[in-house]
């Protein structure tokens, strides 16, 4: 597959910053060529309106993008370039996220979606320039809230265009819930995606559940990184490129992620070792939550809103479904009593609990806690400026 | 790192050095100097008899040195001299740090104004300018020897 090496795709991720900050368009096109050779440029058109002081570069309020073209050994090959602003933080740790649908129909994050949708219509028009520029392949790439926006990116191109796209992030957030994720792996490819992330970069932690990464089944590359709790210092783009530089994907890939198969995943449910809130335990318990909320929806897909209501929330979803979930079956049943009394125990609340206790409230009220902890940890290691130098 | 350094960011090195054009120093020109993070902060010196200028360091605060978002300022000199106007330096400063346009050392340059505006890229930042100072580019990578697709 004509996928790009780690060390091309963390490139571009990285150069995007300073691309987008250049004070015009033929800096920008002397940095593509020292980087790349030559081999990467804008489209014809793309020069032509920066001529005429026309936009040359994707931009909304909250991010930043381009489109370049391949030449040479890239001839037939389009990079559509993403990168966010300020705003990440804000919206990661807002307790009141909103999901709308993606192009496909998926529930992905407001923010995200919005930001997309803001870059859609000169997406658009790059596209109508396809057959001319001889695109046959499109790489969408990005870091950070720039990964967000590639992956909306890559299921619009799947569902608007029919085009299978390959997708690289570093260090992205999760985008949309697991319809979204299920759908957009399955239909642009989990062998297309590629997703890095260095095990102590706390972007990847939020938002919250039930907020899911794509690819949710295949390989993602987990980069190690020191440290046990995650925070803001090796989610800079510097720090990929260090971490893929000079490995294939295959070897990237290779690197023990600490996998969690389904059975690992019930037994550290049902064991009773203790549990705190380290990033360890965050894995497991993401994991679980995926495991535990899959056998409660038995099948079916997730929805959003629509008959409950508006002012159902994501959490009063959530428990909505547990809640089925312990309705379900016996074998099912449990398996929400051990993830309710996991994420008590994470939380510091010591009690026993049957599954008779377990009303929609209830469970709800864990998950509010539970997102309000997480959150606050986010934010401890996003915002806490004393926090360097401190052990948390 | 003291209290006092907390949330400071540095958008361009101490700079100083020399001026000339066709090679003889060039005394009384104006140098505008912007640094821009999150908009612009400007600052302006004039050379003196021997065409030397020095800039002190431009820094600024800000929380966002502990939030996971990328560093990215842009740096501009204008020289003001005779009615002209040089872009004698224009780049994209891609790590908070002082002095990293040298690599750790003092940023000294010599700077020729009727020179063709030159790109070399320093940690992953380009800089494009008239001037020539120590420090070492980055490699450059052999596409050809590379290639760009996994292997």
């Amino acid at each position: 597959m004509p996928e790009f090496s780690p060390k091309v795709s963390a490139s571009l991720a990285r150069d995007v910053y300073a691309l987008t900050k250049e004070n015009s368009i033929e800096k920008a096109l002397k940095v593509l060529n020292a980087q790349y050779g030559g081999n990467l440029v804008f489209a014809e058109d793309v020069m032509l309106k920066a001529k005429t002081g026309g936009p040359w570069m994707i931009k909304c309020r909250t991010a930043f993008g381009f489109t370049l073209i391949g030449k040479g050994p890239l001839q037939g090959h389009a990079v559509f370039l993403f990168r966010g602003t300020q705003y990440l933080a804000d919206w990661l740790t807002n307790l009141n996220i909103s999901v709308s649908r993606s192009y496909s129909g998926q529930p992905v994050h407001d923010g995200f979606n919005l930001a997309f949708k803001s870059m859609e219509p000169q997406l658009k028009e790059f596209m109508g320039t396809l057959t001319k520029n001889k695109i046959t392949q499109i790489h969408c790439v990005g870091h950070s809230l720039g990964g967000a926006l590639a992956t909306i990116c890559a299921d619009w191109l799947r569902s608007a265009y029919k085009i299978k796209p390959y997708l690289y992030t570093f260090g992205s957030p999760r985008v949309g819930l697991m319809g979204f994720a299920d759908y957009c792996t399955s239909t642009v490819g989990a062998e297309r995606i590629f997703r890095a992330f260095h095990k102590t970069d706390i972007v990847p932690c939020i938002p919250t559940w039930p907020f899911i990464h794509t690819p949710n089944s295949g390989m993602d590359y987990y980069l190690p990184s020191p440290g046990i709790v995650p925070g803001a210092a090796y989610h800079s783009m510097d720090k990929y490129v260090e971490s893929v530089s000079g490995k294939n994907w295959q070897t990237l890939g290779a690197i023990d992620s600490e996998k969690k198969t389904e059975s690992g995943v019930v037994q550290w449910l049902k064991s009773s070792s203790p549990v705190g809130l380290t990033i360890t335990a965050l894995e497991w318990l993401n994991q679980a939550l995926v495991y535990v909320l899959k056998k409660c929806l038995n099948g079916a897909a997730w929805v959003i809103s629509g008959v409950m209501g508006s002012s159902f929330t994501l959490m009063d979803q959530l428990a909505y479904v547990l809640k089925k979930g312990i309705d379900i079956s016996e074998g099912v049943s449990s398996l929400v009593v051990h993830l309710i009394r996991k994420i008590m125990e994470i939380l510091g609340m010591k009690k026993v609990l049957k599954a008779a206790d377990m009303t929609r409230e209830f469970i709800r009220n864990i998950f509010m806690r539970l997102q309000a902890k997480a959150n606050e940890y986010a934010k401890a290691a996003l915002s806490d400026a004393m926090v360097k130098g401190r052990a948390i | 790192m003291t209290l006092g350094d907390v949330g400071r960011v540095c958008l361009f090195s101490a700079i100083s050095g020399t001026i000339t054009l066709d090679g003889k120093p060039v005394a009384n020109a104006r140098l505008v100097r912007t640094g821009d993070r999150d908009g612009p902060k400007v600052d302006e010196t004039v050379t003196d008899a021997n065409g030397h200028f020095a800039f002190p360091a431009m820094y600024e605060r800000t929380l966002t040195k502990f939030l996971p978002q990328e560093f990215v300022a842009s740096q501009q000199i204008i020289v003001h001299h005779k009615d002209q106007q040089y872009e004698m330096w224009s780049a994209v400063k891609r790590q908070p740090e002082e002095n990293v346009e040298s690599r750790g050392k003092l940023l000294v340059v010599k700077c020729e104004l009727n020179a063709e505006q030159n790109l070399i890229m320093v940690n992953g930042s380009p800089i494009h300018s008239l001037c020539s100072w120590d420090v070492e580019p980055d490699p450059k990578t052999d596409w050809e020897k590379e290639g760009f697709f996994d292997n």
